[in-house]
């Protein structure tokens, strides 16, 4: 099995070897193979894969992978073990590197010395975009800026182990480094115990720990409410987000869950605003705010910069951390830890040259060949945007564009050599093969001034064994680490164990208002999308066979294009009266013209939108089957629009499919879920869309002096779903009182609007109360008029009384749409004691 | 220009916009009120918001302008931002342009130098979001900035340039225009004549801001002022070994003095936005900005509806 090793070794002899020494293998190593088969590693590799797809671990390679599948995350079984004196000189020189890096922040958010002596240059923090000006002077709880502090270690060839980046602000990997170490642990147990690998959970519990310690004050010394903010689903770490939420059990957020008011930081969910004090984010510093930083941004928190300076949120990290990630302090650094700490920089970084200082730029540029070039700033500046490049693999012209590149702007590139990584034993297809290997290992802060640094952490590997460059956007791959001891292993875990009676008692689950917002929406789209194939449908259908000279006709295609033109089916400008033919031609087109907002597959994708960010609430078949319906739909659509006009028989095809489709949706929606608050909003969505597409649809039916008859009778029923029902009770007759009671007033016909009014009272009155809202179901008529009522004609030959009614069912559904939104959504009701809104009443 | 007396202008900003739907939660930033400083006094400042704000807090930026955060909750379809100032501008001595250093040498201050102290106009070399550097910018500056030229000559010679080649279109860009686009179209607004003068000093290496503030305009000969018709000015300032921050105004190729009044100084617009805000709701809206400044004792028409349309 050596063999393969050798080659790759032999290709990268100037590397460093993590497998071998001088004397052979190296001892953990020989001892992990006397514990662990050789044998079943090729089975093992196979049940990590496995394990890793059943539990949907994933990362996200490219940032718009909105509805479709996302990466698995990639590790291979054999681990990176470091040995008890490699990490103790690690350990200590990351958590010498963690303080120096605290205490800049403190000097640079307030008196600056470091600037106004020199030993730092301003280009490098009041130049980078990211020191945030509207924090300085403010110093976060307890003096601590920093909370966790990642730094990416390469191991030089000679042994030494020496920093090539840091991450300051939102480091990635503590949920993934945790994962690795769940499945591999398992993989290899006699090994894992018996070489005495240190536990990673104590750093987590660490975290909260720190966490709770720098809190704000909180009402009644409760404990206090943490959030972990994450950009959302189509961030590339995403996975670990709502993984590591749900290990330190706290609530995963968006920008849109919280709101400031007044001074504090609040959760919007469906029982109120609840107060929240700290919150861990993965999400960048110039996003945080809209209102002072970026203004484009819709992931971050209004008002959320006054809170802070107002002490009474923490954010882990503070806001403004993130220029301390440019490569080019590292050349400063040896400097700022004496004239901070009055101490020598223990951990070296690799050998960096920022261009902005002229003697280092005549030293850099002398040996740019062996350099590898990078940006000084991040991609989101007012400069142009730049990868790394390595300079050994350009040829002589480009290297002279670059180096003429660099004088014109000097300082926004730092030079860095180029230091052959380690290589680090993993398995690969039978073999073990060697290939490139960087770490990254994480300090957290204990909140008084000492750091912990996790023994462990994320090993990355590059794909290929002579690739130069580790990163797990280019397929590289991860290994668990694992940190040997000679003393005692912490076995403590945050892992959790049974359950008792009294947690069982306490599992309702939080539901922030974004989350119902989107179910709300959910249940909207999905029923506007039904009645929109309901009425298409019946309209390609009859518009084909229709027969001119039947009685009703005349009557029933303007009604067929009012219903059309009121569910948006038709592109806004088209002319009135327009004809059978361009009736049925601008339908088909409709459907085909995904972009468009009056087509069918706009709708599906509204509610592909709403169901996306709440995956997580849905089954997976339910979130599975709302996001194939749209793509299917539209991709044959857009087949279709390919062909040009298609026939009717074609659309008449797909539409059924569709609505089979639907029906399956609702199903999921009825059956499949558990009815909790956040269902509720499903179903509130659902009845309330329902409730006013049927009475807007009714009252255009019966808006003439004569009543509907032939087709338009025929349209009503079909719009209701309730053709078959009307055949078995009265055949073919069509008589007005009969059409109203089924549509109208039937206990039993789940679509009778008395039905639907009911089944949303019922859930609305159902609904967590809040304080100062209104009764919702309030909004809703208390009772319909009896059947005789609604079959009256006025003076005039109208149905004055059921006009009326409809009439007032729509006001009444487009203002409970909106009070639910400002109470439970938006929490900010216009409703106040002494100044009730004027309520629609039947006229 | 005569730099011997004290101007008072009273100073009146309306902004007032119209929302398509309802706005339930608002929260603003304003720079409105101007600043006070030597040469600058702000004697009265009053701000009138309707709806009345659920919280107004005013405090002081990062770079010392007055600032005010303002929050809404009550729901509302139209909001009305109302600042009144009374500013006193000092006479001032002109700089002698011709005395200032040769502009390499401030450039040569600019630079980091391990162990030297630094000078804090070295934070406004940097490009900002709204002043990208370019070699085109350099390639303009040095039409001026010839070697060894006293510093101040060489950007008034800029400010003139500027002035004489750009023309000055007001529908011609937006407030997203980059500055690029708007140098490259030689057209723009006074925020843009900034702007790019601004990029062009900084890609030598010299510290230069952003001023946001008010003009004192005189009316056509014979006629009264009117009330309203004036716009909120933007101009920049470079950094002068003797003189501290000298004001140029490319618009109208001036040196900024009594009859310009300062409201903040800034990287670049970004920093001192008259009006900034988030808002929950509302759709679409439409923005309308009235701006008078008027000096004080003079006799001002008001014009009545039927005169506006």
């Amino acid at each position: 099995m050596n063999s393969d090793y050798a080659a790759d070794a032999a290709r990268a002899c100037d590397h460093f070897d993590e497998w071998q020494d001088a004397h052979g293998v190296r001892m953990h190593w020989r001892r992990f193979f006397e514990l662990e088969s050789a044998v079943e590693l090729a089975g093992k590799q196979g049940d990590a894969d496995r394990q890793i797809r059943d539990n949907g671990i994933t990362y996200n390679v490219y940032a718009d992978t909105r509805l479709g599948p996302a990466r698995p995350w990639s590790l291979d079984i054999l681990p990176f073990i470091l040995d008890d004196a490699d990490w103790r000189h690690i350990a200590s020189g990351v958590s010498q590197r963690a303080r120096l890096l605290n205490q800049m922040l403190a000097d640079l958010y307030g008196e600056q010395t470091l600037l106004q002596q020199g030993v730092l240059p301003t280009a490098l923090v009041l130049g980078h975009p990211g020191y945030v000006r509207a924090l300085k002077g403010h110093r976060p709880a307890g003096g601590v800026f920093l909370h966790i502090v990642a730094f990416d270690l390469a191991r030089h060839p000679n042994g030494r182990w020496c920093v090539v980046s840091q991450r300051t602000q939102a480091p990635s990997g503590l949920g993934y480094a945790l994962e690795n170490r769940l499945i591999v642990s398992r993989l290899f147990p006699e090994a894992f115990r018996q070489l005495r690998v240190q536990h990673l959970a104590s750093s987590y519990r660490q975290l909260l720990a720190t966490l709770s310690q720098l809190s704000p004050p909180t009402p009644r010394q409760s404990a206090p409410r943490m959030v972990l903010l994450t950009p959302g689903p189509y961030n590339e770490t995403y996975f670990e987000h709502a993984y590591l939420a749900r290990y330190l059990g706290i609530p995963l957020v968006e920008g849109s869950d919280l709101t400031v008011r007044g001074d504090e930081l609040f959760l919007k969910t469906l029982t109120g605003l609840t107060p929240v004090q700290v919150v861990l984010r993965r999400l960048d510093d110039n996003y945080c705010d809209p209102l002072e930083l970026r203004s484009d941004s819709t992931l971050g928190v209004p008002g959320l910069l006054q809170a802070v300076r107002a002490g009474k949120v923490l954010v882990a990290n503070a806001l403004g951390s993130s220029f301390l990630e440019s490569p080019g302090l590292h050349a400063f650094l040896p400097g700022v830890s004496q004239a901070l700490l009055g101490e020598p920089l223990q951990l070296p970084s690799l050998l960096s040259w920022w261009c902005g200082e002229d003697a280092a730029l005549v030293e850099a540029l002398e040996c740019l060949p062996q350099r590898v070039i990078k940006p000084t700033y991040p991609a989101a500046s007012p400069r142009e945007h730049m990868e790394p490049v390595l300079a050994s693999q350009l040829d002589a012209a480009s290297l002279h564009a670059w180096r003429e590149r660099i004088l014109r702007q000097p300082g926004d590139f730092t030079l860095q050599e180029n230091v052959p990584l380690s290589q680090a034993p993993i398995w690969r297809h039978g073999h073990i093969a060697a290939h490139p290997a960087m770490l990254r290992v994480f300090a957290i802060a204990d909140g008084q001034g000492g750091w912990q640094v996790m023994p462990g952490g994320l090993t990355r590997v590059a794909d290929e064994p002579d690739q130069p460059v580790v990163s797990m956007q280019r397929g590289g791959s991860s290994l668990d680490t694992w940190v040997l001891t000679q003393g005692e292993v912490d076995t403590f875990s945050l892992l959790p164990g049974q359950l008792r009676p009294t947690d069982l008692a306490h599992k309702r689950r939080l539901v922030t208002s974004r989350a119902a917002e989107n179910l709300f929406w959910m249940g909207r789209y999905a029923e506007r999308a039904e009645q929109r194939v309901r009425l298409v449908y019946w309209a390609l259908e009859w518009l084909a066979v229709r027969q001119t000279d039947s009685a009703g006709n005349d009557a029933c295609l303007p009604l067929l294009e009012n219903l059309c033109r009121y569910m948006g089916l038709l592109p806004v400008g088209t002319p009135a009266g327009i004809g059978p033919e361009a009736l049925a031609r601008a339908l088909r087109i409709g459907l085909v013209d995904g972009q468009a907002a009056w087509s069918v597959a706009h709708t599906l994708s509204a509610l592909a939108g709403a169901a996306a960010p709440v995956r997580d609430r849905l089954s997976s078949t339910y979130s599975r089957l709302v996001l194939a319906t749209s793509r299917r739909f539209s991709g044959q659509q857009a087949q279709r629009a390919h062909q040009g006009d298609y026939s009717n028989a074609e659309a008449l095809a797909d539409l059924e499919q569709l609505a089979v489709e639907l029906v399956a949706i609702a199903g999921e929606q009825a059956d499949h879920m558990t009815r909790d608050d956040g269902w509720r909003f499903l179903a509130i969505g659902r009845h309330l869309e329902r409730l006013n597409l049927l009475a807007a649809q009714l009252g255009l039916g019966i808006a003439g002096c004569t009543p509907p008859q032939g087709p338009a009778f025929e349209l009503l029923l079909a719009l209701f779903d309730s053709t078959l029902t009307y055949r078995s009770y009265y055949q073919c007759r069509q008589e007005l009182p009969a059409l109203l009671d089924l549509l109208v007033c039937d206990a039993n016909n789940p679509r009778a609007i008395r039905s639907v009014q009911a089944a949303l009272r019922n859930e609305l009155e159902a609904l967590p109360k809040l304080p100062g809202a209104p009764a919702l179901a309030e909004w809703l008529p208390s009772s319909a008029p009896g059947l005789d009522a609604l079959c009256q004609r006025a003076p005039n030959q109208q149905l004055e009384t059921l006009r009326c009614f409809l009439q007032h069912l729509d006001n009444a559904s487009a203002r409970l749409s909106d009070e639910i939104g400002l109470h439970y959504f938006n929490h900010n009701p216009s409703w106040h004691p002494d100044n009730p809104p004027a309520r629609s009443s039947p006229c | 220009m005569l730099n011997t007396a004290d101007t008072v202008l009273h100073i009146s900003h309306v902004t007032h916009y119209d929302y398509a739907s309802r706005v339930d939660l608002a929260m603003h930033l304003l720079h409105l009120q101007p600043l006070s400083r030597a040469d600058q006094q702000l004697e009265d400042f009053r701000l009138d918001i309707d709806p009345p704000a659920t919280r107004n807090q005013a405090s002081l930026d990062y770079f010392g302008n007055p600032q005010h955060h303002l929050t809404l909750t009550t729901p509302h379809h139209a909001l009305t931002v109302r600042a009144e100032s009374r500013v006193r501008r000092l006479a001032a001595a002109t700089p002698k342009p011709s005395a200032s250093p040769a502009w390499e040498s401030v450039r040569a201050a600019m630079r980091y130098r391990a162990g030297q102290p630094w000078l804090p106009a070295a934070e406004f070399c940097f490009p900002s979001a709204f002043v990208p550097l370019h070699p085109a910018f350099q390639a303009y500056a040095q039409l001026e900035f010839t070697p060894g030229r006293p510093l101040l000559e060489a950007a008034i010679g800029l400010m003139a340039r500027i002035h004489h080649e750009f023309t000055y279109a007001t529908a011609s860009t937006d407030l997203t225009t980059p500055a690029l686009e708007a140098f490259s179209r030689r057209q723009g607004v006074c925020q843009d004549f900034a702007h790019i003068m601004i990029a062009c000093l900084r890609s030598l290496g010299l510290p230069a801001r952003y001023v946001s503030g008010y003009l004192l305009t005189q009316p056509p000969p014979g006629q009264p002022r009117l009330l309203g018709v004036d716009a909120s000015h933007a101009w920049l300032a470079v950094w002068c070994p003797q003189h501290d921050w000298v004001e140029l105004d490319p618009t109208n190729n001036l040196i900024a003095a009594q009859s310009h009044a300062v409201i903040a100084c800034g990287r670049d617009y970004a920093d001192v936005a008259p009006l900034r805000g988030v808002i929950q709701g509302g759709g679409s809206h439409t923005l309308s900005v009235a701006v008078s400044v008027v000096p004080e004792g003079e006799a001002v028409f008001t014009p009545s509806v039927a005169d506006q349309d």
